[in-house]
């Protein structure tokens, strides 16, 4: 490749300043030789990582179960990054100058350091790219995949991250593996979309060899809920975000224990959180009399007080548009566990964490560390065939 | 001496097996779009409406608020007409369920 000279370069950006925004960019990348970014080494990576911005790697156990703080600290770190990305591209657009979108902008993300990802952590970690992906239309590139872990690799793979990034030559799923837990390619959508969330169950039932009954059901009108919320309250109009959005975008998976002991459902999506969007209903002064029954305190304010936020919003059976008929789908959620006899629910909104698992029993903590969204997790035991 | 006319919709074949969502922004088969498009004529041009519930993969609560609260709600029809005219079905066992909940949506809206 010709190396071009910094003369030569502004030369070339001058003669094509009154050329179209794209065929300039074109111009330029491949008098540049951006175009090969494809085949740059991981050494070249990693160069460029250097100069442009610090590695990261993945927590060694990616899940927010057992490893809730480093998880979310991780995927702040990413969202960071969008924030980043999404500000020098503004600022490019203004000036009319090249933003180029690929990896070296950014730094990479050493996956190799992980022995363990959960499918929910899976599908939270695909969402970020996602994002990435539609709102910086960033090019994302695997290096190192043999240095992965081989369950990480399975993990991600199943829940589609691989072909998100559209890693070429996927290994095909080995019946020989069997992992701790089964994931389903995750979906994604901007509407209420049921016919998708049939398409997840009857996978989750093929698959998984789950015999119907009423859970699949229940469960259909949990997570339909979840979707009307996202809607309606997710992303509300005129809010200032932190990180740029994709308006009203969700993201679901399912995942199953090879022993059937359990299934579940995993929904995600990136908007201002339930106490987030709390303060503003105009219900705001009954969810503040469940927090003074719940903590014995008045709302600190910020989010100090996520968790406790979520459970007066979980009890209180009116919703927060105060408008008739509204405020079942939470209430729906919870009803699902004990409908089907066994389960657990799991919320985690913000800084919030509420779980209710069946038989009444339900806690909720307030974490150091935001999820970024919402995240629902439906965990279903089925009953003795 | 009076005929007495019913019409019948089954949601899964007339309307969709994924029903879901409140408002006609929210998706393509929502509680709205339910109520105005089959439900409302219906209960309009006819003196009796059978509503089928079986079928379908379910129904989010948003959906049946919508879709029978709304009727009486946004003053389309009044509590006795509802209670008279419409007639609600759940073959199986399942979906006694949601039978209950338009009953109590009905019985809520105001």
């Amino acid at each position: 490749m010709k190396k071009l000279s910094c003369r030569h370069k502004k030369f070339l950006t001058r003669k094509s300043f009154s050329a179209p925004i794209h065929k300039k960019i074109r111009y330029i990348k491949r008098k540049c030789g951006y175009n090969n970014i494809n085949r740059h080494s991981a050494e070249q990576l990693e160069a460029l990582s250097r100069k442009y911005g610090a590695k990261k790697h993945l927590p060694e156990v990616m899940c927010f179960d057992s490893n809730y703080e480093e998880t979310a600290r991780f995927l702040q770190g990413l969202r960071e990054d969008v924030r980043v990305g999404v500000k020098a591209k503004k600022r490019a657009k203004a000036t009319r100058e090249y933003y180029h979108t690929n990896v070296d902008r950014l730094g990479y993300v050493d996956f190799s350091t992980a022995n363990y990802i959960s499918p929910t952590a899976a599908l939270v970690l695909a969402a970020e790219y996602h994002r990435s992906k539609l709102l910086l239309g960033l090019k994302s590139y695997v290096v190192d995949m043999k240095k992965w872990n081989r369950e990480v690799y399975s993990m991600l793979r199943d829940v589609g991250f691989l072909e998100l990034l559209r890693v070429q030559n996927i290994e095909q799923k080995s019946q020989e593996l069997n992992f701790d837990i089964n994931v389903i390619k995750f979906m994604s959508g901007k509407k209420v979309e049921g016919d998708k969330i049939d398409e997840l169950i009857s996978l989750i039932r093929n698959q998984f060899s789950i015999k119907e009954d009423d859970s699949f059901l229940y469960l259909y009108d949990s997570v339909v809920e979840a979707m009307t919320n996202v809607i309606h309250h997710a992303y509300p109009i005129g809010e200032k975000y932190e990180i740029p959005i994709v308006k009203d975008r969700w993201w679901m998976t399912g995942f199953c224990l090879p022993d059937k002991s359990y299934f579940g459902l995993t929904f995600y999506d990136q908007g201002v959180s339930i106490p987030g969007s709390l303060p503003r209903s105009r219900m705001w002064e009954h969810i503040r009399r469940f927090l003074l029954t719940i903590s014995g305190a008045s709302s600190k304010g910020g989010d100090a007080d996520d968790g406790d936020m979520i459970m007066a919003a979980m009890q209180s059976s009116r919703s927060r548009t105060r408008e008739a008929g509204r405020g079942n789908g939470l209430v729906q959620m919870k009803d699902l566990i004990d409908t089907v006899g066994g389960g657990r629910l799991r919320i985690l909104s913000r800084r919030g964490e509420y779980v209710y698992v069946y038989g009444g029993e339900e806690n909720a903590v307030t974490r150091n560390v935001s999820v970024g969204g919402t995240l629902i997790e439906w965990e279903i035991w089925p009953r003795p065939q | 001496m009076r005929m007495i006319v019913i019409y019948k919709i089954h949601v899964s074949e007339d309307f969709s097996a994924t029903p879901g969502g409140r408002f006609i922004a929210d998706g393509e088969f929502s509680g709205e779009r339910f109520r105005d498009q089959l439900l409302r004529p219906a209960l309009a041009n006819n003196d009796c409406v059978e509503i089928t519930l079986d079928g379908t993969r379910g129904y989010g609560s948003s959906f049946l608020e919508e879709a029978f609260g709304g009727l009486i709600r946004l003053g389309y029809f009044s509590k006795d007409e509802i209670r008279r005219k419409l007639k609600i079905n759940a073959g199986n066992q399942s979906y006694e369920h949601y039978k209950r909940l338009i009953e109590k949506y009905i019985e809520e809206a105001r």
